[in-house]
């Protein structure tokens, strides 16, 4: 391994585990409140505020720190701390585009514009301000669709400019939900057409700008379930896709780490660009990339994030590309209906299928006290699932996910 | 025998190994994945073995790390019940932990913390603890248990029913009932639980042999003489109604031995008094009163019949015993006693005072204004027989037990105020406290088996109690000082101490607090004074391993010598006496002095789990005297035990005195 150390920005257990099992010189940069914990386990740890900047805090004064780790490179792990990494590599790179970039991947706006310079399809977008920007978007949809009276609205997505995955989107399909689910603290967003067609992602692993392994993950339900590899239909794009990815990747000019888009394919083979982003998936994405893949995503992140990894490394650590994995590994986060929770029930048919390989629905419980049923209302778990049969694994989610848990 | 299905075992083995290989950082993750494993293998037989078979790599991964589970040794067996009723993973790691146990018990698995004996007694205990869930046809349905976790709990006992029969743990069964009935409790249904159990298992299975202590306390409290296990209660109620003097002597004498014996009383009791009633002569025998109880009978036939009327029948058997007590007391000689007792005979009960009476275990014939009546008389004959059942109100248990010995008048009133009006009220500072005016007390769910005067009193009891330690919480000192005279009366004595300094969190002038307790309470130092009236004090309750787990009330009764030893007698009205409190702390119910009922310690140990009391200022002046070989053998256990939970502030100048 490197003679250096890395920079982990964002606390994550699952990441110094991974460092540990790698043997890589690590040093993990968050907020004070995980300091005490950090030092009790001998974590190498840097105390840091992501969330303020100025004088007194700030990517140079950050790099003063981690220099004293030997650190050379900076691995973002959430959305958050993106640009940070990108000011560090910037520095360590000494180049500066490096932090554009990072920016890049900070706006949802600015990266489909980017996008469609390179050519790549991206829906109507535009940032708006205002309510009245959002009426007027929605209103000249309807005239480009071609809308008779009494038609549908055309339908309007929008979405924070920086905001991991799904947060703070908001799907509005006609005039009046403008009125009822916008409000004034949206603004300013972004506002883009419907994009028609079925939605995947992928996580792409770069060194010197080349894909070096490409994972479709397929969305059964956006935010609720997905499973790894993606299931023959969209395996059999996987060439178009890896094509349109690698564009994606130049136009960008991604030189190092790992990219997670989302795309929409449309019945008539057409890739449309979602958004992209450089941090660990959401959805336990990485986690179901190991287990359908065998290996570590996570290190893989850090291994591709460092210039000095030697290509051979890289090659060997990675399935080779026409490895076709024999098992899908796929997930159900289950959110409990508020209001209404006394207990969890896991039904029999589900400890049966021989599909189900485990859930995290059950807190691991501290206290031996009676009354403490009320606690497992808050939460929400994950199913994972694990079988030979992509078409299985989504009949399974399906059914799964219009099963209640709670009761 | 099979094994479970192939990707459960493969799930279990994965994430075993995850749990065993990575760090303390994906702890949380990989136990809440393994716990959900845990919940499906042990919804079978095959995976409860599978699981058993493989508990030494289970344990071995640090499962149990974090947990009250954590240290076998530490276990409590009488908590086993409730726990494993709670469900979710709760009752997961208590399946696993018993497993464990099974384990060492059979040699399975080797650990540091138990030896295969240790382990062994453990499971015995857990299974007397939990009868009702080791027979399962003799269960009673469990009740607001989930549907899942019951048959998690049928099947866990199912698993250890192959390593455990009846004869093996029928020596420790008669221990279990000879200690129950000792201490006397009002509330015997325990006790009568084990012996149906048991009763209903020889009947089927036959393989106890001989004729032993379980068989007389079988007797007690299901057939008390061969007439009453050659007839059923119905049959045996022709019999006596036929039966000629002579016969139904004999039969009171026959029936009086197993009552005065165990304590218990049957259905035959029940029966036989009701017969008897009009007739004195037959009641002292079957009752088998002393002097003073003869006298009060003489003396009150009328009333007492009335009162065996309205009282006794089949579903309030336990009265039996208690009316014998309650004559022996010479109760009725008190005014007060006689007019709310005969007031009681007439009482309507507010609608909703009725409902929690039936809500309680009571079943039958019986009207709720009967098993009041009934359970009155318990009370007021066996005071020291008052329990808290599972609820947190020690408070209010100690103060019922203290009334009934000092003011029986008063609880009465009480009673009767409660039951008709679904409200008490009392005095703080000068400022009236309505109990149906004030939020809810320290219990959120009542545990219902408790006896009748209980239900009736304790809601309201307790929401008194947690009133008036709200309004004296913020005074610098323990609110006891304030709340315990107020709550049970003029009996308090005037001076308070307490170890505890609320201002600093700390302990603090824990020398001076010792030497005015040996001052007032030692007979060394007081001049060789018992104490006139119970002394409530607050002590710090501490597991087997001695330390720290809360508060505790109960009530110093006396103070006195027993085979050479100073022993302190308290009432613990905590279901049961007989407690560790510490390697060699254990209170005792018999075998040292101990009156039905009462619990003991040597005076030292006592007064090293003592974190408050009351005393008489005037009386204190010895504690200069007080050896101080004596004060540091208590500060040395108390420091080494609930002390290692406190800052102490000993460094401080020794208070003048």
């Amino acid at each position: 391994m490197s003679d250096h150390a890395i920079a982990l920005l964002g606390w994550t257990a699952q990441g110094i585990e991974s460092m540990k099992k790698l043997g890589q010189q690590y040093v993990v940069v968050s907020f004070p409140e995980f300091e005490n914990y950090a030092n009790e386990n001998d974590i190498p740890f840097v105390s840091w505020d992501f969330n303020s900047w100025g004088d007194e805090n700030n990517s140079i004064l950050l790099k003063e720190k981690l220099d004293a780790f030997n650190v050379k490179v900076a691995v973002p792990l959430y959305e958050e701390t993106v640009e940070w990494a990108g000011a560090l590599n910037s520095l360590y790179r000494d180049d500066p585009r490096v932090l554009n970039r990072a920016f890049l991947f900070r706006n949802k706006a600015v990266m489909k514009r980017k996008a469609m310079l390179a050519g790549i399809r991206v829906g109507l977008f535009e940032e708006v301000h205002t309510k009245d920007q959002v009426y007027s978007f929605m209103k000249r949809l309807n005239e480009a669709n071609l809308q008779l009276p009494g038609e549908e609205d055309s339908w309007v997505h929008l979405k924070p400019f920086s905001a991991a995955g799904t947060v703070g989107h908001k799907l509005l399909r006609s005039f009046d939900q403008i009125d009822e689910k916008v409000i004034d603290k949206d603004f300013p967003c972004m506002v883009e057409s419907h994009l028609p067609g079925k939605e995947f992602s992928c996580e792409a692993f770069i060194h010197k700008g080349k894909i070096r392994f490409l994972n479709i993950t397929e969305y059964i339900r956006l935010g609720y379930s997905n499973f790894v590899p993606a299931g023959p239909e969209l395996q059999s794009k996987r060439q178009q896709i890896l094509k349109a990815m690698q564009k994606l990747v130049d136009s960008f000019g991604i030189e190092y780490g790992m990219i997670h888009p989302e795309w929409f394919l449309t019945e008539d083979d057409t890739l449309s660009f979602g958004e992209v982003a450089a941090r660990i998936p959401g959805g336990h994405i990485f986690e179901l990339i190991e287990k359908a893949n065998g290996f570590d995503p996570i290190q893989a992140f850090v291994l591709c994030s460092d210039p000095s990894t030697p290509d051979n490394v890289i090659e060997d650590f990675f399935p080779p590309d026409d490895a076709e994995p024999n098992i899908y590994a796929g997930s159900l986060m289950i959110y409990p209906k508020p209001g209404r929770i006394t207990h969890l029930h896991i039904p029999d048919e589900l400890k049966e299928d021989p599909y189900f390989e485990a859930h995290t629905l059950y807190e691991p419980t501290e206290h031996k006290v009676s009354d403490n049923r009320e606690g497992f209302g808050n939460h929400y778990g994950t199913i994972f699932f694990k079988g030979e049969d992509s078409k299985r694994m989504t009949e399974i989610i399906n059914h799964f996910e219009n099963v209640d848990f709670y009761k | 025998m099979s094994e479970p299905a192939p990707n459960l075992v493969r799930s279990f083995n994965e994430t075993l190994k995850n749990l065993d290989e990575e760090s303390i950082l994906m702890h949380k993750e990989n136990i809440s994945k393994f716990i959900g494993i845990l919940d499906i293998l042990t919804d079978s037989e095959d995976g409860l073995r599978y699981i058993y078979e493989n508990i030494g790599n289970i344990v071995g991964s640090g499962f149990f790390k974090g947990t009250s589970w954590e240290d076998a040794s530490l276990l409590n067996p009488s908590l086993v019940g409730g726990t494993i009723k709670v469900g979710g993973p709760t009752t997961l790691y208590e399946i696993i932990s018993e497993l464990r146990m099974l384990a060492i018990a059979q040699g399975v698995f080797s650990s540091k913390e138990s030896s295969p004996g240790k382990a062994k007694s453990f499971i015995d205990e857990v299974v007397i603890n939990n009868l009702d869930l080791f027979f399962p046809d003799a269960s009673e349905e469990l009740r607001n248990v989930e549907e899942s976790t019951k048959k998690k709990i049928k099947l866990l006992f199912g698993f250890i029913r192959e390593y455990i029969s009846l004869g093996s743990i029928s020596s420790k069964l008669e221990t279990e009932l000879e200690l129950i009935c000792l201490q006397r409790p009002i509330v015997t249904d325990r006790a009568i639980e084990i012996i149906n159990t048991v009763s209903n298992q020889l009947n089927k299975n036959g393989d106890l042999m001989g004729k032993t202590r379980l068989h007389d306390f079988m007797n007690a409290g299901m057939t008390p003489s061969d007439k009453a296990r050659e007839l059923s209660p119905s049959e045996y109620k022709n019999w006596v109604n036929k039966a000629n003097d002579d016969t139904i002597e004999i039969e009171c004498e026959l029936l009086c031995d197993t009552l005065r014996d165990t304590g218990l009383s049957s259905v035959y009791h029940a029966i036989l008094l009701r017969k008897v009633r009009n007739s004195p002569r037959f009641i002292k025998i079957l009752l088998g009163l002393n002097n003073t109880g003869s006298a009060s009978l003489d003396k009150n036939t009328k009333f007492i019949s009335r009162l065996i009327d309205e009282a006794v029948h089949p579903e309030t058997a336990r009265s039996v015993y208690g009316l014998a007590l309650f004559l022996e007391r010479n109760l009725l000689e008190q005014q007060p006693v006689f007019n709310t007792l005969s007031r009681l005979l007439s009482l309507e009960l507010h609608s909703e005072v009725a409902e929690s009476i039936r809500k309680s275990k009571h079943q039958g014939e019986s009207t709720p204004e009967q098993h009041l009546i009934a359970d009155s008389i318990c009370v007021l004959g066996q005071p020291l027989g008052v329990g808290q059942g599972w609820n947190p109100t020690c408070q209010s248990a100690r103060g019922i037990s203290l009334w009934s010995r000092h003011a029986p008048g008063k609880l009465m009133r009480m009673v009767i105020t409660a039951a008709t009006t679904n409200n008490l009220e009392m005095r703080f500072e000068g400022q009236l406290l309505a109990s149906s005016q004030l939020n809810l007390g320290l219990t959120k769910e009542f545990d219902y088996n408790l006896d009748t005067v209980s239900i009736v009193l304790v809601p309201h009891l307790d929401r008194i109690y947690f009133e008036m330690m709200n309004r004296a919480a913020v005074r610098g000192d323990d609110p006891h000082k304030w709340v315990n005279p107020a709550m049970y009366g003029h009996w308090i004595p005037t001076g308070f101490l307490s170890a505890y300094d609320y201002l600093t969190d700390t302990i603090k002038e824990y020398d001076h607090f010792l030497r005015v307790f040996y001052a007032t309470h030692h007979p060394d130092y007081n001049g060789g004074y018992d104490l006139a009236y119970p002394n409530p004090v607050g002590i710090f309750l501490t597991a087997g391993n001695g330390k720290l787990l809360g508060f505790h009330a109960v009530s110093i009764l006396r103070v006195a010598r027993n085979k050479g030893t100073l022993r302190i007698y308290f009432l613990n009205p905590n279901n049961e006496g007989r407690q560790k409190w510490q390697s060699d702390i254990k209170p005792t119910v018999a075998g040292n002095g101990e009156r039905a009922g009462e619990s003991s310690l040597p005076f030292h140990q006592f007064v090293s789990r003592l974190y408050a009391y009351h005393y008489h200022p005037s009386e204190a002046d010895g504690a200069v005297d007080v050896k101080t070989e004596e004060i540091e053998q208590v500060i040395e256990i108390a420091k080494s035990s609930w002390g290692t939970s406190y800052k102490w502030w000993m460094e401080f100048p020794q208070p003048t005195l």
